[in-house]
């Protein structure tokens, strides 16, 4: 036979092989499709990330400086300007613009009426703007004074259509004609330093005269945005800039692209998002490779006998393994092909998802070869490792060996020996399901592991989503504390606790009750390392106000000196109750100047919330910071036939009022994040689920096809085929209940490895629990039990048509 | 027990039913085609065969004669094409897959030629699936009194990989023998075996056949066959000889091949 004829006939034995195997093949090739698949379409995301924040950020021409005037300072139009135009890297500025940047509040009125703070970004719509542009994503821009834009996160979160009216303050009602949104705001991270505030801050993009109205600022502006020349040096440039604003006796920050949160968070994330898609990839790629290796392992076995008489009738063996070795090429050409399918399918979805998830202008998905060629290298290398494996134990024992009958009988091993001294209980019918699995335990572990590793998958996506869940859940519960309708009023600046301020909201129709309190920045100085937290100080009166913090570790609340803190903050500082922790906080020097102090406070108690950015004091230390008798918040309580948003309508426009929020509002912008989460869970929930279905299905399978010799026997003995089955369905629920240990075991320990490591960067402020909800391991249970159990069930006529008398005398 | 380890034959306790006027076999006018691809293969051409209660018979042919096919009608493995297969009283032919089920599980017992034990069970547990499937009380004493009769128990602690060839063969007679039907159908019984062992076994089958119990053994080896009452001699599927074995009735220690 010449060397063209003989691969020929490998290659028609090899394809006979795949016609009689097909289901088994094809079935192996999706698991390893899944696998390669979830790891090719994860790991495309990172890179989609950042090419789209690059051309959004450029093409809205996101400012790499701002001028930002302090709070209350306006300066005539161009004066800015003027002032750039002075500097000796003028030159090397692009583009410039002024705008007008106020806070204010407004109210969409109508049914759903919202009352919320807003911002005011007073700009131009032509040409004379080309820094931090708005992109009008609905509707068209404001083409006549009085028009707005108002910003697409708001109006998503506020389910606001896309054009209609908004009072602004106490006055007059604005045309927004669109929504939109300018680069600077792509995130928003509401002021506690809190994540999920979308809602909670209207922006409103308007011509700079519409907006120099409604702030009563004619021909005043307050901001300066501008971009620089390509090679420009960005630091020298803002340097110069503090130094003509110094000069120029403007109180002013000159900030740089980087110190933007959007930019900050959108890029910082990508990364540590893909930690995470990698690391799930990876466990799904493990768990498909781990099932491939096991499957591909189990198809070639049953061929040794094979290869043991082409040993015997003297073929070479590099000629006889070309044929199981070709199983594992067909799995490998399949699975990464159908692998690149699935990674496009999963691709697709997450890049739909990031499109409604992140709200940019210009989305790029490009194909990534890299990945995908990653995927593929490890989606060929899984079975054909797997097929040269027990190819290479099939080569190397004698050819006698090999052709005995009973070749898979599992050899002596000390457990197969042990088990035989065991009498078990119950009929030969009831043991055999156990006595199967004992009797290969490197065959069931295999299997048990590739179901548990798809398991695992799945435990560590969804634990993920309960561990989260709950952790809100127990945030928003500890916010509202029964009493959703509690109102936070933030005032503009601080005011004596008598004043005609506090008391026109006290006295405020529909509210019955008020407390008030403070809220201050602070920051926290861990020991022994110079970490430094952030936290928003909070002061409440310990043993008066209707509202106080739960307190989880410590003794009850009380008058006094010391400080609560979260359980994470006191982790993250090094500290615990009764010791002691270092806040850089401002201190009250004058009616409305500051300084900033460094004092020890004790830690008194921790708070149920697990969000590390809330600190708690009594009422009464505010006079360690000069705050002695004056206020800034105020908790107001509906009356009994009223309600938060009664509440928020009678201090809207009160003197003195900043914002108002009902907690209630928390918990809701908490649920509406959680769904967009969800959905980025569910795309790989759902791909870990199909594949330790697929996993189960085919280990059962094959294990009908090994046993038929025996379920023939026992039909021999006049066992019904129910009985055949139950025997099956019996020893894939042992395998399962192992598998979904395992699984649960090993999902819980990937679940503290990702709470433990990886959401400390992507979620520093929150303390996150390790919780597995009892939802998660039904679902675990049954993937792992139930789809092992009812595998059976899809093989009944397989098992009817099997001819016995012809069974019975195969020689394996 | 005998020097090749086999105990004497103990008609008591396991085989109960032995005697029975339900052991007769009765096959009119069966045949059994089958369609292999395009061609259709006759395996069995109008056989007729009465087999009376506690007797011991040999079926012999070259290979491909159908005598297996031939086994598995008797067996309700399998359905004739034409004709009539009555065991029993009961007739297999015209029985649905249920009811042949119970046949099986009731009235016959099969020998493999190769062995078909189950690997995950101990001797004495394959022994005792014999006594299970035929839903008998006490199977584990039943499983022991069989294992002690084929002279394994001793081995009983012993999973089959552990087994010589012959003493598998002997548990799956002893399977049979658990099971207390009252027919037992050993195909090629020793077909796996070297002389040894399969005197052994062939010992064992005719010390059941003198207890009562209906043997009907398959063999290519006329040798075998000298040592059954009656001889059945079968050629492209139809019968061509049925009588006492040429030359009378062997002594087992006669035998020779």
């Amino acid at each position: 036979m010449t060397t063209g004829s003989s691969l020929g006939f490998w290659l028609r034995w090899s394809w006979s092989d795949l016609r009689s195997r097909w289901v088994a093949v094809v079935v192996i090739a999706l698991v390893l499709a899944i696998g390669t698949g979830v790891y090719a379409g994860l790991g495309s995301t990172a890179t989609w990330r950042r090419l789209s924040n690059d051309a959004s950020f450029g093409q809205l021409g996101m400012h790499d400086l701002r001028v930002t005037l302090s709070p209350g300072t306006f300066v005539d139009e161009a004066t800015l300007l003027e002032l750039m135009s002075t500097l000796d890297g003028a030159s090397r500025i692009e583009a410039a613009a002024e705008r007008l940047v106020v806070d204010s509040q407004v109210d969409t009125g109508g049914d759903t009426s919202v009352l919320v703070p807003a911002r005011l970004v007073g700009m131009a719509f032509d040409e004379r703007q080309a820094v931090d542009t708005v992109w009008i994503r609905d509707g068209r821009a404001p083409s006549t004074d009085g028009e707005a834009v108002l910003e697409a996160k708001f109006a998503d979160d506020r389910d606001l259509p896309d054009q209609g009216s908004l009072a602004v303050g106490s006055g007059p009602t604005v045309q927004y004609t669109g929504l939109g949104i300018a680069p600077e705001d792509f995130f928003y991270e509401g002021p506690e330093g809190t994540i999920f505030a979308e809602g909670e801050l209207a922006i409103l993009y308007l011509p700079l005269a519409t907006a120099q109205n409604l702030a009563d600022r004619p021909g005043a502006i307050n901001d300066l945005v501008l971009t620089l020349a390509e090679g420009a040096d960005r630091d020298e440039i803002q340097a110069q800039l503090r130094s003509a604003v110094g000069v120029s006796g403007l109180g002013a920050t000159v900030s740089t692209r980087d110190d933007n949160d959007a930019v900050r968070v959108l890029y910082e994330d990508i990364d540590n998002d893909q930690r995470f898609w990698n690391a799930l990839s990876a466990l799904v790629l493990g768990a498909a490779a781990l099932a491939a290796f096991n499957l591909v392992n189990r198809v070639v076995e049953a061929q040794r006998r094979e290869i043991g008489i082409g040993m015997a009738l003297g073929v070479p063996r590099k000629q006889l393994a070309i044929r199981p070795l070709l199983i594992g090429m067909q799995v490998a050409v399949l699975g990464t092909l159908a692998g690149i399918g699935v990674g496009l399918l999963i691709g697709n979805a997450f890049g739909n998802l990031l499109e409604s998830f992140l709200p940019l202008p210009d989305h790029r998905q490009p194909f990534q070869f890299g990945v995908y060629a990653q995927a593929a290298a490890l989606g060929l290398l899984v079975p054909i490792v797997a097929s040269a494996l027990p190819v290479w134990r099939a080569l190397r024992v004698e050819p006698i060996e090999a052709i005995r009958t009973g070749h898979l009988t599992a050899k002596s091993s000390r457990l197969t020996d042990w088990t035989g001294k065991l009498r078990l209980p119950g009929s030969t019918m009831t043991q055999m399901p156990l006595r199967n699995v004992l009797r290969n335990p490197r065959r069931t572990t295999l299997t048990a592991l590739g179901v548990a590793a798809a398991i695992t998958a799945l435990v560590g996506v969804l634990g993920m989503l309960d561990s989260f869940n709950r952790t809100l859940d127990e945030g928003s519960a500890e916010f509202t504390k029964g009493d959703r309708d509690r109102v936070v009023v933030q005032l503009d600046t601080f005011y004596p606790a008598g004043s005609d301020v506090v008391s026109a909201i006290a006295d405020a129709p529909t509210i019955s009750a008020t407390d008030t309190g403070l809220r201050l920045p602070a920051t926290a100085l861990a020991t022994p390392s110079d970490d430094e937290l952030d936290l928003l100080l909070e002061f409440v009166d310990f043993e008066q106000a209707a509202w106080t913090p739960t307190i989880i570790d410590g003794p009850p609340l009380a008058s006094g000196p010391g400080v609560v803190v979260a359980q994470k903050a006191a982790d993250d500082l090094g500290t615990a109750v009764g010791e002691t922790v270092t806040l850089r906080h401002p201190i009250r020097t004058g009616p409305l100047s500051f300084a900033l102090a460094e004092s020890e406070f004790t830690v008194v108690g921790i708070h149920a919330n697990p969000i590390r950015t809330f600190a708690f004091l009594d009422l009464g230390a505010a006079d360690d910071f000069g705050l002695g008798g004056v206020v800034n918040l105020v908790q107001a309580y509906p009356s009994a036939e009223g309600s938060a948003t009664d509440v928020q309508r009678a201090v809207f426009g009160l003197p003195g009022v900043a914002s108002s929020q009902p907690v209630s509002r928390i918990s809701e912008a908490i649920d509406k994040a959680l769904d967009q989460f969800l959905s980025f869970f569910i795309v790989t929930a759902l791909a870990v689920l199909t594949l330790a279905v697929l996993i189960s299905f085919n280990a059962t399978r094959i294990t009908v096809e090994e046993r038929q010799r025996e379920h023939a026997t026992m039909r021999a003995f006049g066992f019904p085929l129910r009985s055949v089955l139950g025997v099956v369905i019996k020893e894939g629920v042992v395998v399962g209940v192992v598998a979904t240990v395992l699984g649960v075991a090993g999902g819980a320990f990937f679940l503290r490895w990702m709470l433990s490591s990886l959401a400390t960067t992507t979620l520093p402020d929150v303390g996150i629990d390790l919780y597995l909800s009892p939802t998660t391991l039904a679902i675990a249970a049954a993937v792992g039990i139930a789809a092992v159990a009812i595998a059976p069930l899809f093989l009944i006529r397989r098992l009817r048509r099997m001819n016995l008398p012809d069974t019975l005398r195969v020689m394996e | 027990m005998d020097d090749t380890g086999v105990t004497e034959a103990q008609p008591s306790g396991i085989d109960a039913r032995i005697g029975h006027d339900g052991t007769r076999i009765d096959l009119d006018g069966v045949t059994k085609r089958y369609r292999i691809g395009e061609v259709d293969v006759t395996a069995l051409e109008d056989i007729n065969l009465h087999v009376d209660a506690a007797a011991f018979v040999a079926i012999v042919g070259p290979s491909g004669c159908g005598k297996t096919t031939l086994l598995n009608m008797i067996g309700a493995l399998d359905v004739p094409t034409s004709g009539t297969v009555r065991v029993g009283g009961i007739e297999a032919s015209g029985a649905s897959p249920g009811e042949r089920a119970k046949l099986r599980r009731h009235t016959v017992s099969f020998i493999f030629q190769t062995f078909n034990l189950f690997p995950s069970l101990t001797a004495f547990e394959n022994v005792r699936f014999g006594a299970d499937a035929a839903q008998q009380q006490d199977s584990a004493g039943r499983a022991e009194e069989a294992l002690a009769q084929v002279g394994l128990a001793e081995r009983s602690r012993h999973f089959p990989h552990q087994l010589s060839g012959g003493e598998q063969q002997r548990v799956a007679i002893a399977r049979a023998l658990a099971s207390g039907n009252p027919i037992l159908l050993a195909d090629e019984p020793t077909g796996e075996l070297d002389f040894r062992t399969g005197v052994q076994i062939l010992r064992v089958l005719e010390e059941q056949a003198r207890a009562g119990m209906t043997v009907l053994v398959v063999t290519h080896n006329r040798e075998i066959a000298r040592i059954a009452d009656r001889v059945i001699s079968l050629s492209s599927g139809r019968i061509v000889g049925d009588g006492p074995p040429p030359g009378g009735k062997a002594n087992i220690d006669d035998l020779q091949w």
